[in-house]
């Protein structure tokens, strides 16, 4: 067995436990069990600290040093959180979905479905993000999730099987823009996070999030200005009783041609994001290195 | 050389910053013309929208140099 190998079986190992502790349990123990492994984390994941620590000094600068720990430290808790309940929602059936998921904002995506070009959900790496596709495909007898999967085959396929319910489908990032356009084209429905950081030399655009320039997928804003297919915002949060709120936005409707309309409506996505990061930033992932230009 | 080739050629000069004249059939479209990931869904966007075609998803991943690309409009019905 290759080191790549074992190294994926034991990974696979440690999430089967997790998944049987927490599975074993009422879904709402997964959020307090979830809290005390992210704490686990600040303890032992140093370097991720620090990055934290350090993204935060960088977009908080008027924060004392107190408060920006306190907002990392408390990061670190709510992915532990997000991690253990994306786990547990296996268990949810629609009935369940109905019943712990609280919506705002739904008008919007009736204005946007009515415009009939499709729609695109634009998420990012905020709240319980991971849950909030089950509401999607309950609600609009299917999406499809554009996302990058574990490249661990058995955790991909953990993922999986939680997004690919209620109609959902999953589609690989990488190569999968050009089956999103084929959806968008149907007037289909398409669920994207835009937060993510791009690599130098893959087509990512330097674009301000959180005032500072970061590079960009402009995949997003080129399908929407291709098909006419508005977007809207999304935000998913954990309330009491191990519930869920999920609001969404105005309708963003593309507007103009070319590489600069590309530019400025990823730049509108980008704010839209950003507002909710600025009013709860304990719930962005700010354990990488989102504004590398590398 | 057929209008679809044709069609193609432009694209990719143009996606490419390039003359026409400039390609070769064995250039890499990431390597030698700089197409990123974005680039090459606008190329497909733009080959399906201007022939009147649809490209099956697993022959657009196997599209790695301007010779590929040529081989797959001209075997386009």
């Amino acid at each position: 067995m290759s080191a790549t190998a074992l190294r994926f079986r034991l990974e696979d190992l440690g999430l089967a436990a997790v998944e049987a502790r927490i599975m074993g349990r009422p879904h709402e123990r997964a959020r307090s069990l979830g809290r005390r492994i992210g704490a686990v984390g600040w303890s032992l994941a140093k370097g991720r600290r620090r990055l934290a620590l350090d993204n935060l000094a960088h977009v908080f600068p008027e924060h004392e040093a107190v408060e920006r720990e306190r907002i990392a430290r408390e990061c670190f808790r709510h992915f532990g959180s997000a991690f253990a309940e994306f786990l547990s929602s296996l268990r949810f059936d629609a009935d369940e979905v109905d019943r712990r998921f609280d919506v705002e904002g739904w008008e919007h995506v009736e204005s946007a479905l009515a415009r009939d070009h499709g729609l695109l959900i634009l998420g990012g790496h905020f709240g319980h993000h991971e849950v909030a596709p089950l509401l999607f495909g309950r609600r609009l007898e299917g999406a499809y999730l554009l996302a990058r999967l574990p490249s661990n085959p058995r955790a991909a396929e953990r993922v999986h099987r939680r997004w690919a319910r209620f109609g959902n489908k999953v589609v690989h990032r990488v190569g999968g823009s050009h089956r999103i356009w084929r959806v968008l084209k149907d007037r289909g429905v398409a669920a994207i996070n835009v937060d993510q950081r791009m690599k130098a030399g893959t087509g990512g655009i330097p674009a301000p999030f959180l005032g500072r320039p970061a590079l960009s997928t402009p995949v997003p804003a080129y399908l929407s200005l291709r098909s006419g297919a508005p977007a809207v915002p999304v935000s998913c949060v954990a309330v009491e009783g191990g519930r869920y709120l999920v609001r969404f936005g105005p309708p963003i409707l593309p507007s103009g041609e070319g590489d600069e309309a590309v530019a400025a409506l990823t730049e509108r996505y980008l704010e839209a994001i950003g507002r909710e990061v600025r009013a709860r930033p304990e719930l962005w992932f700010w354990l990488h290195r989102r504004w590398a230009m590398d | 050389m057929g209008d679809k080739k044709a069609v193609a050629l432009e694209l990719l000069a143009r996606l490419a910053r390039k003359s026409p004249d400039e390609l070769r059939e064995d250039m890499e479209l990431v390597g030698d013309l700089g197409l990123d990931s974005p680039r090459a869904l606008e190329l497909l966007i733009e080959l399906e929208e201007s022939l009147g075609v649809e490209i099956d998803d697993s022959a657009a991943g196997g599209l790695n140099t301007v010779g590929d690309v040529l081989g797959l409009v001209d075997s386009l019905a």
